[in-house]
């Protein structure tokens, strides 16, 4: 009986994606929690440009290689508006762990926190790390998942795509 | 059923122009076969199967979200069997205040009162099923909590089991609230946890058990120095009380134990401190919640130690190289003293190179007592109470790390070294004392472990990726006995002799072509077997049968292969084959035993639609 009910309610839930036409996603309603204790909406964040978000733990060793070219890539772009936020998934088991490997690396973008992986499961992420680009519109543009050696020149791609149709 | 379908028609319908949607697919795969016998003939294996499809759906309109998972897994690698609809949440969400509904996930401070996490590579899930309400300003936060969850774990008798069968059932009432002074925060936070839980595996009996916790957390920030800390502590009280009866069979007397309350106090700090190019971060935890000698630490039901929503902050270095996670250190949630020491120096932009010493043991060394007219020893003592520091007796399960780790992004690749040094012990058997002097008899390991990874720009898009690990474990039964010392080893040869430590070579050659494909193929290898444990590669798979001629054992050779293929930006597909050793993983604090297996497959797919 409950499955039942739980198909009908799930075709249900279904209708808007068949019949909603929205093209790429917006997203007002995004804020990130940051390290230092600051709170900022993705707005706040796309204001001047195209913005890089990444999921990571302190765990992934692929999420921590990709963080060196991202922070490479944000000295290479940030006169151009280009914002990159990392969000960090530990919860209170390891986050100290992670703000000590942020300090220690000195890395240059933002640094955000989603202790019960909030953020990472509103954006249907699911392995680690995520990687997605949102534009001035607060759209999503691109999603990758895992990363791979080269990734880093596919997001450097993207945002100069981004940049200069802006 | 008909008033709740035309309501939802009805919803969605007025909804449609508004909302946004995205989703995820993830679909798990697998099939293994642990083979237990040489001879293939008699069809002595074991499968070991799983399937799980995970679907992520989440809606956005305005303040408004809707998220949701539904699950199908018949089994799951790890974990009980489900289908339907696993967790929603509908969530009102402005800058300043949240109201949530559904499935609910909180983690507070250093999660000495409350950690809610939802694992399912673990099988584990402690989020509630209730509503929250959060109410924030520029200097203030506060929040509360309520509902209830039926909870799964695994007993600590069942290491081996893919099912947590220990069932216990909850409600949840917790508040919070912060207050921020410029660089500081201080906070309190206050649970009240009611447990059902079951008296023992035969009888439909049950008790409640009642967790109040209490916290006091604070934060401080600067540009050079960060300090956390949170003291936690827990009132248990038990109704109907439970009754522990003893028996002593030397004077045939009986001695009845009524357990109805416990009290207990946690500790954690963290800090970190930047000086020009040196960094230093410094964990300390001093966990007191349930202090149990050696056999009490195994017992079941003991709903006086933590609360299933407490998971405090790991204070060890954990590791996620091949090896080395497998020896990851096990957190005792109720008994632990212990602290992390990290000193970091960068060499430049790329490169920096590391020291980290993690050292834990439990908050007291115990005893037994031996007379001279005895066989059997006495109940466990308290020989000493560790205060402050980390013990290295026996008797109190001590854990040491030593790591040094060089790290260089190249200019065309990559180079990680560690060096790392463990020594723990796992279990004490005995730490007697009688008139004839002192017996010692305790599990102890030891191990050297070399991990290194390399990647290198090939050529344009193409890589080359390859991670090398060496390991050398003493493992074995320690016995010091008056004035003899004994070290009984766990490792033996094809021949059944005894060796006194084991070899472990672990190879990951791989080439990748950027974004769109990588391939890798994996060897393991012991020198020789592990006493107890399943010879679990004694079938020889294709890919072994294809590398026949340069491989030599291969029931002591674990050989497979991954693929991982990007179909678009956010379509991944990974597929395994071969044999795997199987062993313990931890993550997060969390460690379970994963079976190996002789000759199996796992697929992963994963798919985004936003």
């Amino acid at each position: 009986m409950f499955f039942r009910k739980f198909t009908i309610i799930f075709f249900l839930f279904l209708q808007p994606i068949v019949y909603s036409d929205n093209g790429n996603v917006q997203y007002p309603n995004i804020y990130f929690d940051f390290f230092n204790g600051e709170r900022k909406s993705i707005g706040d964040l796309t204001n001047n440009g195209p913005l890089v978000l990444q999921f990571w733990a302190i765990w992934c060793s692929p999420c921590k290689k990709e963080m060196f070219y991202l922070n490479k890539i944000r000295k290479k772009y940030k006169n151009s508006g280009v914002e990159i936020i990392c969000v960090n998934t530990d919860n209170s088991r390891l986050i100290s762990k992670a703000k000590s490997f942020i300090k220690q690396k000195k890395y240059g973008f933002l640094v955000a926190s989603d202790p019960n992986s909030e953020l990472f499961k509103r954006l249907s992420a699911s392995v680690m790390p995520t990687t997605l680009i949102f534009d001035k519109n607060n759209e999503i543009v691109f999603k990758k998942e895992g990363f791979m050696p080269g990734d880093e020149k596919i997001i450097e791609q993207k945002l100069k795509t981004l940049i200069e149709g802006s | 059923m008909k008033s709740i379908v035309l309501c939802l028609t009805f919803f969605f319908q007025l909804a449609y122009a508004h909302l946004n949607f995205t989703s995820g697919l993830t679909l798990n795969y697998g099939s293994g076969s642990t083979y237990l016998s040489e001879n293939d003939s008699d069809h002595s294996k074991e499968l070991f199967d799983f399937s799980q499809v995970l679907y992520d759906v989440n809606f956005y309109s305005g303040k408004w979200s809707l998220n949701s998972k539904i699950e199908f897994s018949n089994p799951p690698e790890i974990g009980a069997n489900f289908k339907g609809l696993k967790r929603f949440l509908i969530k009102y969400n402005n800058q300043k205040n949240q109201f949530s509904f559904g499935d609910i996930y909180e983690s507070w401070a250093k999660g000495l009162a409350l950690n809610q996490y939802d694992d399912i590579s673990l099988g584990f899930d402690n989020g509630i099923q209730g509503a929250a309400i959060a109410l924030n300003n520029d200097v203030t936060s506060i929040k509360l909590l309520l509902g209830n969850k039926k909870i799964r774990k695994f007993k600590s008798s069942e290491n081996f089991s893919r099912i947590p069968t220990d069932i216990s059932y909850h409600s949840l009432i917790a508040t919070y609230y912060k207050k921020k002074f410029l660089n500081f925060d201080l906070g309190f936070t206050s649970l009240i946890n009611k447990e059902k839980f079951a008296i023992n595996s035969f009888s439909d009996d049950s008790s409640y058990a009642t967790h109040n916790i209490q916290s006091i957390f604070g934060n401080y920030i600067s540009d050079k120095l960060e300090l956390s800390f949170e003291f936690a502590q827990k009132y248990t009280s038990l109704q109907p009380a439970l009754l522990d009866i003893y028996f002593d069979i030397e004077t045939f007397t009986s001695d009845t134990l009524v357990r109805e309350n416990n009290f207990g106090r946690g500790f954690a700090l963290s800090s970190n401190y930047s000086l020009g190019n040196f960094h230093f971060s410094f964990d300390y935890s001093l966990y007191a919640f349930f202090v149990s000698d050696p056999l009490t630490q195994t017992l079941e039901p003991y709903p006086e130690r933590v609360s299933q929503f407490q998971k405090p902050m790991v204070v060890s270095q954990e590791h996620s190289s091949q090896l080395l996670g497998r020896l990851n250190y096990q957190q005792n949630k109720n008994d632990e003293v212990g602290f992390n020491f990290n000193v970091n120096y960068s060499l430049g932009d790329n490169s920096s190179i590391a020291f980290n010493s993690s050292s834990t043991s439990r908050t007291k060394e115990w005893f037994r007592a031996k007379d001279s007219s005895s066989i059997i020893s006495g109940p466990w003592e308290v020989q000493k109470k560790n205060y402050f520091f980390p013990s290295n007796d026996p008797s109190s399960t001590p854990y040491n790390q030593n790591t040094m780790m060089f790290e260089s992004f190249l200019k065309n690749g990559y180079l990680k070294i560690i060096l790392s040094d463990i020594e723990k012990i796992n279990y004490v058997f005995e730490n007697d004392r009688s008139l004839f002097g002192d017996t010692k008899r305790y599990e102890i390991e030891k191990a050297l472990t070399i991990p290194i990874s390399f990647q290198y720009n090939i050529y344009e898009d193409y890589n080359l990726i390859l991670d090398l690990s060496y390991q050398n474990i003493k493992k074995g039964v320690q016995t010091n006995s008056f004035e003899i010392s004994e070290f009984i080893s766990y490792y033996e040869n094809d021949k059944g002799g005894v060796e006194k430590s084991q070899n472990t070579f672990a190879l990951s050659l791989g080439f990748s072509k950027s974004s769109k494909l990588s391939f890798q193929i994996n060897i393991e290898k012991d020198d020789y077997f592990e006493v107890g444990t399943i010879r679990n590669n004694i079938f020889m798979n294709p890919l072994e049968k294809f590398l026949e001629p340069i491989l030599k054992e291969y029931d002591k050779t674990w050989v497979s292969s991954k693929i991982t293929y990007r179909f678009d930006d956010n379509y991944l597909l990974s597929i395994f084959y071969g044999s795997n050793k199987g062993g313990i993983s931890c993550a997060n604090g969390i460690c379970r035993y994963y079976p190996g297996f002789s000759d199996g497959f796992r697929i992963q797919l994963t798919k985004s639609f936003y």
